[in-house]
């Protein structure tokens, strides 16, 4: 995994300030730092990963920007969406094949919450109401960002205003 | 008898200066020199020029910017830049700087006479405009040049730019009788033997000299808009809609959300709100648009994102691999926006459908309905509330708006058929 890495355990404070985690009850959020690996630091332009690559870790977007990139042979690189601090990153780790589908650059200098994907997702299958709230975020995650891609599939500035 | 008008000629080449006192020499006019940006503003500041000649190209304060303090200070003076650099680019840039004319070097006498004389007709014009201003009770249409409200009034272009692939923006000389704007309101303008439609007047309501319209081409009528060259002649009825609440806006957080073209309907809000920034809590100004390219106003809103006392964030709905800012649509920036919800006013413009999305997350934020208004420009003929082409219910959106409330404008977004 790149980044420059801070290895010391995760302060449950830090983890509780994310508005990923807000509103979870504090035995549900240590169980999440259990699976925290590090607070990480990404350099401008410096990939998080690549698509295709094996989803292992969910970012919890402390500070920073990344950009969400496709490339398309020919039609070069083209940016999908971006992310910023309070954002969570990825969820390929939750569902099979666990494989990212784009790849993440730091736009800006980006410090990241790194969480063990799949440790998390051994957690949720032990503990039901742990996985019901991990899964409603990131559903809530999902629902904004269809949202939102269905809004730009829209073109809605191409027409009349 | 009526004073001598005042020709201030600035180029850091005294060469230059001395040949342009030598041609005006004579003239019924005073003149007076600077060798400096810095210096002509001074001078200006005590003299108060009609007509201002600058070089471009000067060490110090660049000839651009001083034609933009120059017309900041006072919006009726005439600047006509010179420069021994010219290209279409540059005379364009100088055009929406507010310059009136753009000469290049070398010249001969008479074009810098010529120049001059057209100079000081135009200060003439604006003046005679300005006074009749003050002499009117307030904003309102025109009268239709005495034939009727749907008569339109001739105005003349004094220039034109493109702003994107598809949208251009035109100057034009106030009609005779204008009194003005109110950020909001909307003219029609008519394309002789084409057609008329309702275009949002984008420029700055302090702008006495020029009014400015952001035209996007979408149909026979913006086509043959976009296709209006300086010298030609459009016709103007207006203005006409209710205006931005930029006074009931006083002392709150003001968020204005643009997608696309509708940042020229919210320009002159925007005007008012840096002009009287005291008068307001936040402000924030939320952009969206379709790429990079597809950006209005590029260069003011570079502007508007280096200023400490306002937000400004863009966000593109797709850019290719080099663009370093947001990429996603102009609602995502609503929810981690900073103000305050319960007592913000936000002006939102665009398309309908983002319109509507950017409307119910502001309402998710907190707001009230009542609060959040919108520019609805549908189907609008006549402007004036007589034809009914945009009647619903018992609302005109040409008369009742097009700036309604949320509250309002709900139940219209709804209704398919108008």
């Amino acid at each position: 995994m790149p980044g420059s890495d801070e290895q010391t355990p995760i302060p449950l404070e830090l983890l509780a300030a994310h508005p990923f985690v807000v509103g979870m009850e504090e035995a549900q959020l240590r169980r999440i730092a259990e699976c925290a690996l590090k607070v990480t630091h990404f350099a401008t332009d410096q990939v998080i990963f690549h698509s295709g690559g094996v989803a292992r870790h969910l970012y919890l977007l402390r500070h920073g920007d990344v950009a969400l990139e496709v490339v398309a042979p020919g039609a070069g690189t083209r940016v999908v969406s971006t992310l910023h601090g309070g954002d969570a990153l990825g969820w390929s780790w939750m569902f099979p094949p666990y494989r990212w589908a784009f790849d993440a650059r730091a736009l800006v200098e980006t410090e990241a919450i790194v969480v063990d994907g799949e440790q998390l997702r051994r957690c949720a299958e032990a503990d039901h109401e742990l996985g019901y709230q991990v899964v409603r975020r990131v559903a809530r995650e999902m629902a904004d960002r269809l949202q939102a891609a269905r809004f730009q599939l829209l073109d809605v500035y191409g027409e009349r205003p | 008898m009526e004073p001598r008008q005042k020709i201030l000629v600035i180029d850091d080449e005294e060469v230059v200066l001395d040949a342009c006192l030598a041609i005006l020499a004579g003239g019924d006019y005073e003149t007076a020199t600077a060798t400096s940006g810095e210096e002509g503003l001074r001078l200006a500041a005590e003299i108060h020029p009609d007509l201002v000649f600058v070089d471009v190209k000067m060490p110090g304060l660049p000839g651009l910017e001083v034609v933009e303090r120059l017309r900041g200070e006072d919006p009726s003076i005439v600047a006509i830049v010179i420069t021994g650099y010219a290209t279409v680019s540059l005379a364009v840039e100088a055009m929406k700087r507010g310059a009136f004319d753009f000469l290049p070097k070398p010249f001969t006498p008479a074009e810098f006479r010529e120049m001059a004389r057209r100079g000081l007709e135009r200060r003439a014009e604006v003046l005679e405009q300005s006074r009749e201003r003050s002499v009117a009770e307030g904003a309102g249409p025109l009268p239709g040049a005495g034939a009727g409200p749907m008569a339109p009034v001739p105005c003349r272009v004094l220039g034109r730019w493109e702003e994107t692939h598809d949208t251009i923006t035109l100057a034009l000389d106030p009609p005779a009788g204008w009194k003005g704007f109110r950020p909001g309101q909307f003219n029609m303008l008519y394309a002789f033997g084409v057609g008329e439609s309702a275009i949002s007047i984008s420029g700055d309501p302090a702008d006495a000299g020029r009014l400015l319209h952001t035209v996007r081409r979408v149909g026979k009528v913006t086509e043959e808009l976009a296709r209006l060259q300086r010298g030609d002649v459009v016709g103007v009825r207006g203005p006409y809609g209710t205006p931005w609440p930029l006074g009931y806006s006083a002392g709150r957080d003001v968020v204005v959300v643009a997608g696309g073209i509708g940042l020229a309907p919210l320009r002159p809000a925007v005007h008012e709100l840096l002009e009287n920034r005291d008068r307001y809590g936040r402000v924030l100004i939320l952009l969206g648009a379709r790429t990079a390219a597809d950006l209005l106003y590029p260069e003011q809103v570079q502007e508007l994102r280096g200023r400490f006392d306002i937000d400004c964030q863009v966000t593109l709905d797709s850019a290719a691999g080099g663009w370093r800012g947001r990429v996603g649509v102009v609602t995502t920036l609503i929810p981690r926006a900073e103000f305050d919800a319960e007592r913000a006013v936000a002006m939102v413009v665009g398309p309908e459908i983002m319109m509507r999305f950017a409307a119910a997350e502001l309402v998710n934020r907190g707001m009230s309905p009542s609060r959040v208004f919108v520019s609805l420009e549908r189907n609008m003929k006549c402007g004036i509330g007589l034809c009914g082409h945009c009647q619903v219910g018992a609302k005109f959106v040409c008369r009742d708006g097009a700036v309604l409330g949320y509250d309002e404008a709900e139940a219209l977004f709804l209704v398919r058929e108008v």
